[in-house]
């Protein structure tokens, strides 16, 4: 296997003339958010497969090296060439690996001489002197033409006469996004009633997160329709920073797409199933390898105080970047990482064991309170023997997000020295003293609601996992 | 060069550098039309970039089966990024100069570029096999001969003289590249 990175369109001349030269295997390559996977075999290209959305191609010639020019544009990224490849659906062809770089070459020279007329490659041209370019994308006409060269040279000549000009800009098909959008930025908490804002958030049903805080002590809720899914950190904490103001803290929310929000929430809530300095792993290899799987997945990268989020989703990649806050990095510039995480599985759901966190601990401070010195030692023995338990500043908290089957787990303690203090205590006490613990923040979890949380499958006797 | 140990055979890359217009696409034509076979063209703005595979033309060095692929470069300036990409792998350089009296400092000029596209590389001029050929002999005000030689084959290479469009000179031209070329890597297969 031979994989790097990919610096400038020089790079990317250079890996495409060279390595697929006496050399059998597939090339893959990454260059911003277009994904290109050759078949070569000895100097030829057999068949190849893109993610570059553009409508059918009459020439698949012409489409590669449409695809390849469009790649020369400011190339980033990385490579590798494997003996074996995850991507299906290869469009068959059989050209000499020169003379298509040759030609991707020549075109996107003669491209740049054309973009006065046009701004950008994603436009649909007009024209009523010539009504087959008429209506169509500037890369369908070059894509499905028989000679891109000769064509775009027709349409340069067409731009210079007047006689085709750009009907609108659209934004590449492979280029999405997220959906950043920052309704409130860092306002003054003390302004915000949060439980307020809560409420109005589910009346109109949004989704994205609200980031309450200062400096690092940030906690996050996130809500897909109107309904919080995710807390961070899942801590105790959390409840009580939702009771009011804390110092000097702002308020922001930010809206997301629907789509992504649970995907974005890994970020802040999800396990990575990897988690590692950057000089572990080859962060090119994760990118074409997540891509050429089609996996659905979500990409961390640390670097000094920047963070970028990745998103993978059916061979697309969807980036963000962060500094002071979110921004949508369409280009998808790729850092120097200095911490990568991977998180695979999308499970972001974690208001439930949150909140039977919160109340584990609220059961504590009634065993302290009343001197129930056997439960309290049966609740410590318990943290003690689950790994994911710890405590922290006198709070019992957890070490990671939990998996499905410790979600049980955590409920599981609850009930059962809940259940020896209810014994211990009569039910009345029990439940006069868990509503003392509580009456703090009826009105929080009011607005929150977590009834449906607490009626999840795990709390069912019948369901074991 | 490519080499495949297993096979015993060995490309060589032949490139026809020089200015715009010195001949250099009319020389390849020539070399496909004299062996009745099809070359690639890609045509840049005012004259075509050749691909030519000679496969079929085979000599042998050192017990390895020798074949040959000719490219040109385009000579305009706005192409270096594919001048640059062709001198990839470059075995041997035919230098088509321009005999016509005004293009004598571009044909100096090219000179200089060609070095450094060779560096680019990690190869000089000083060794790579070159030949230069003095095209356009035919010319009225053809710079003679003499002058070529000390103003443009500074690094004095064998060159020839031809009429590429008249055909004349053309294989003289390739088959002393091919020589060259033989040479030079005999000596790295010994």
């Amino acid at each position: 296997m031979i994989s790097g990175s990919i610096a400038s369109s020089q790079d990317l001349i250079e890996v495409l003339s060279t390595i697929p030269i006496n050399k059998r295997g597939y090339l893959s390559i990454l260059s911003k958010t277009t994904f290109l996977a050759l078949k070569v075999e000895n100097g030829r290209i057999k068949g190849f497969y893109t993610n570059y959305d553009i409508s059918s191609s009459k020439n698949p010639l012409s489409l590669l090296i449409f695809v390849i020019s469009e790649m020369l544009y400011e190339a980033e990224g990385y490579f590798s060439l494997e003996d074996n490849t995850a991507v299906e659906n290869f469009i068959e062809i059989d050209v000499d690996v020169e003379s298509v770089v040759i030609q991707a070459t020549i075109l996107r020279k003669e491209i740049e001489e054309v973009i006065p007329y046009i701004i950008t490659t994603n436009v649909r041209l007009s024209s009523e002197t010539n009504p087959e370019y008429d209506g169509k994308l500037f890369g369908e006409i070059l894509a499905n033409s028989d000679d891109p060269i000769e064509e775009l040279r027709k349409l340069k000549d067409l731009f210079e006469r007047g006689a085709l000009w750009v009907k609108e800009i659209k934004r590449a098909g492979n280029v999405e996004e997220i959906g950043f959008d920052y309704i409130l930025d860092a306002v003054d908490a003390s302004r915000i009633n949060v439980t307020k804002l809560i409420e109005g958030l589910k009346r109109v049903n949004f989704s994205g997160y609200v980031e309450i805080g200062e400096g690092d002590n940030l906690i996050y809720l996130f809500f897909k329709e109107g309904k919080v899914f995710a807390v961070s950190p899942i801590e105790p904490k959390v409840f009580d920073a939702l009771l009011g103001p804390i110092g000097s803290a702002s308020v922001s929310i930010v809206r997301l797409k629907e789509e992504f929000v649970e995907t974005f929430a890994q970020i802040y809530v999800g396990r990575p199933s990897i988690a590692s300095e950057d000089k572990y792993l080859s962060l090119g290899k994760l990118f074409i390898t997540l891509i050429s799987h089609k996996e659905e997945a979500v990409l961390k990268v640390v670097h000094g105080k920047e963070h970028y989020v990745f998103i993978f989703k059916e061979g697309r990649i969807l980036s963000a970047k962060r500094t002071n806050k979110w921004v949508e990095n369409f280009k998808v510039t790729f850092p120097i990482p200095n911490f990568v995480f991977l998180y695979r599985n999308i499970y972001s759901n974690n208001v439930g064991y949150a909140f039977y966190l919160f109340l584990l601990n609220k059961l504590k401070n009634i065993l302290v309170r009343w001197n129930l010195t056997e439960e309290l030692n049966a609740l410590y023995k318990a943290i003690a023997h689950i790994p994911f338990l710890y405590i922290k500043e006198n709070d019992i908290s957890v070490t990671r997000a939990l998996t499905k089957k410790e979600e049980k787990q955590l409920v599981d303690l609850f009930v059962e020295i809940s259940d020896r203090a209810v014994e211990r205590l009569g039910k009345e006490e029990f439940e006069r003293e868990m509503e003392l613990e509580l009456s703090p923040y009826r009105e929080v979890l009011r607005v929150l609601d977590f009834s449906e949380e607490l009626s999840r499958e795990y709390l069912r006797e019948d369901n074991p996992s | 060069m490519i080499l495949d140990h297993v096979k015993k055979q060995v490309k060589f890359k032949i490139v026809y550098y020089g200015p715009a217009l010195s001949g250099k696409t009319t020389n390849v034509l020539k070399i496909a039309e004299n062996r009745g076979e099809e070359l690639l063209s890609f045509n840049t703005r005012t004259e075509r970039t050749l691909v030519f595979d000679m496969t079929k033309e085979e000599r042998e060095v050192k017990g390895f089966k020798a074949t040959f692929i000719i490219y040109t470069i385009p000579g305009q300036d706005i192409y270096s990024e594919i001048r640059k990409m062709v001198m990839r792998g470059a075995d041997g350089v035919v230098y088509v100069v321009d005999s016509a009296q005004d293009r004598l400092q571009e044909n100096k000029r090219f000179l200089e570029m060609l070095s450094d596209d060779l560096k680019l590389y990690g190869k000089d001029i000083s060794e790579i096999p070159i030949v230069f050929q003095y095209n356009k002999r035919d010319l009225e005000n053809a710079i003679p001969l003499e002058e070529l030689n000390r103003e443009v084959n500074i690094i004095n290479r064998p060159f020839t003289e031809a009429i590429a469009i008249k055909n004349k000179g053309v294989e003289e031209t390739l088959n002393l590249i091919i020589n060259e070329i033989i040479a030079y890597f005999g000596k790295l297969f010994r």
